[in-house]
C-alpha cells in the first residue's frame, strides 16, 4: 500500500470554487460556440486525459483509445452548437467518448478473446464448492485509499473478456439499465444479466489475491 | 436469472432454467447449495427472487460461512468497480499524447 489519497469527489469541494468551474466552463463553452481556436484547444487539454481514462476502460488497445478519443472530439466539435447551457460539458463529452468507444468496439474486427469459465467458481456434484474460499483481508474502505490497488482493480477490469468487460463497463459504471445495455449491445436482455454476473465473479476471482492480502506492498 | 436461461450466444446450452432455481419445502423442493448461491447471486443481490426463495437462499447463507464470504467479496467487488472507475477517479496514465492534441486541433482546422 502506498498511502496515497487522492481526493475522490465532491465531499471536499468548497462552494466558491464550484461557482469558479462553473463560470469558467461558460465562458469555455461561449468561446466554443464562437469558435474560438484557443477555447477548442483549452477543451481537449483539459478534459482530454479524463476522457481518454474512459476509452481505455473500453478499449485497452491504446491505439484503439487514442482513435476513439479523436473521433469523440470530433463529434463534439460538430456537435457544439447544440449544446445546452444547463448541461455539464464533463457529462457530455463523458456520454460523446462512451459512445464513440462503442462504436469502435462494433466496427472493428472482434479478436479472439480468453474464457471466462477459468475465473467462474468451481462446484462439485453435490452442489458445494470445490475450492475453499477466503475472506478478503484488504477492506473496501483501505482499497480505495491506495493508488496502486485502484490502478489493480482497473486493470483487472481490461483484463475481462470484451464481451463481458463491456456489460459491466454500461451496467456497473456508466448505469444503464439492463434494457439500455441490451440495445445499445444488441443483445437480450437476459444475456445482459448472465454477462454481467459472470463478468463480477470473473473479476472477483482477479481481484481475491491481492485483496486477500498476499500481493500488500 | 428471470428471463430464458442462457440467451447468450456465447453460451450455448449450459444455463440452468428459472424453474431449476433453489427452492425448499412441500416434499418436493431441494435444499439450496452453494452452487444455487453463486449462480443465483446477482437475483437475490437485486430482489428479484421470490420470497420463498429468497428466505431458503438466506437460511443457507447463516450456515454457510463459504457463501457468506462469497457473497460479501461479490458486493466488494462492485464497489470496488463503481469507485476506482468512477470520473473523479483518472487512471495513473492521465498525459495526453501531444501529438493527439495536435491531430484533433488540426483535423478540427481542416474540416
Amino acid at each position: 500500500m502506498d498511502g496515497d489519497t487522492e481526493p475522490s469527489g465532491g465531499a471536499t469541494t468548497i462552494p466558491a470554487t464550484t461557482a469558479d468551474s462553473a463560470t469558467e466552463e461558460r465562458r469555455l463553452v461561449a468561446g466554443l460556440q464562437a469558435g474560438d481556436a484557443a477555447a477548442y484547444e483549452t477543451l481537449v487539454r483539459e478534459y482530454g486525459p479524463r476522457m481518454l481514462s474512459v476509452a481505455r476502460r473500453f478499449l485497452p488497445d491504446e491505439n484503439d483509445a487514442l482513435d476513439a478519443l479523436q473521433d469523440a472530439f470530433l463529434s463534439a466539435f460538430k456537435a457544439m452548437d447544440g449544446f445546452q447551457e444547463h448541461a455539464r460539458l464533463s457529462t457530455w463529452l463523458h456520454r460523446i467518448v462512451v459512445n464513440a468507444s462503442l462504436m469502435k468496439l462494433r466496427r472493428r474486427k472482434r479478436r479472439p478473446e480468453r474464457s471466462i469459465e477459468d475465473l467462474l467458481p468451481k462446484y462439485l456434484s453435490d452442489g458445494h464448492m470445490a475450492n475453499p474460499v477466503e475472506r478478503w483481508a484488504v477492506t473496501y474502505d483501505t482499497a480505495v485509499q491506495d493508488r496502486e490497488t485502484r490502478e489493480f482493480v482497473r486493470q483487472a477490469i481490461a483484463d475481462l473478456p470484451e464481451s463481458h468487460r463491456t456489460v459491466l463497463l454500461l451496467r456497473d459504471i456508466e448505469e444503464k439499465t439492463t434494457d439500455e445495455t441490451a440495445e445499445i449491445l444488441q443483445i437480450q436482455p437476459g444475456a445482459v444479466k448472465t454477462r454481467l454476473h459472470r463478468a463480477r465473479q470473473a473479476l472477483k476471482t482477479l481481484l481475491d489475491t491481492r485483496m486477500q492480502g498476499d500481493m500488500l506492498s | 436469472m428471470t428471463t430464458p436461461a442462457n440467451p447468450d450466444p456465447l453460451l450455448p446450452g449450459t444455463g440452468r432454467q428459472p424453474t431449476d432455481r433453489p427452492h425448499t419445502g412441500h416434499g418436493h423442493g431441494r435444499l439450496v447449495t452453494c452452487r444455487d448461491c453463486g449462480e443465483f447471486l446477482a437475483d437475490y443481490l437485486d430482489g428479484e427472487l421470490p420470497e420463498a426463495q429468497r428466505a431458503s437462499f438466506e437460511q443457507h447463507l447463516r450456515k454457510c460461512p463459504p457463501c457468506e464470504a462469497y457473497l460479501t467479496a461479490y458486493q466488494e467487488t462492485i464497489r470496488l468497480t463503481k469507485t476506482c472507475c468512477c470520473p473523479d477517479a483518472p487512471d495513473n496514465r492521465s498525459q495526453l499524447p501531444q501529438g493527439l492534441v495536435e491531430a484533433i486541433l488540426a483535423a478540427r482546422a481542416a474540416g
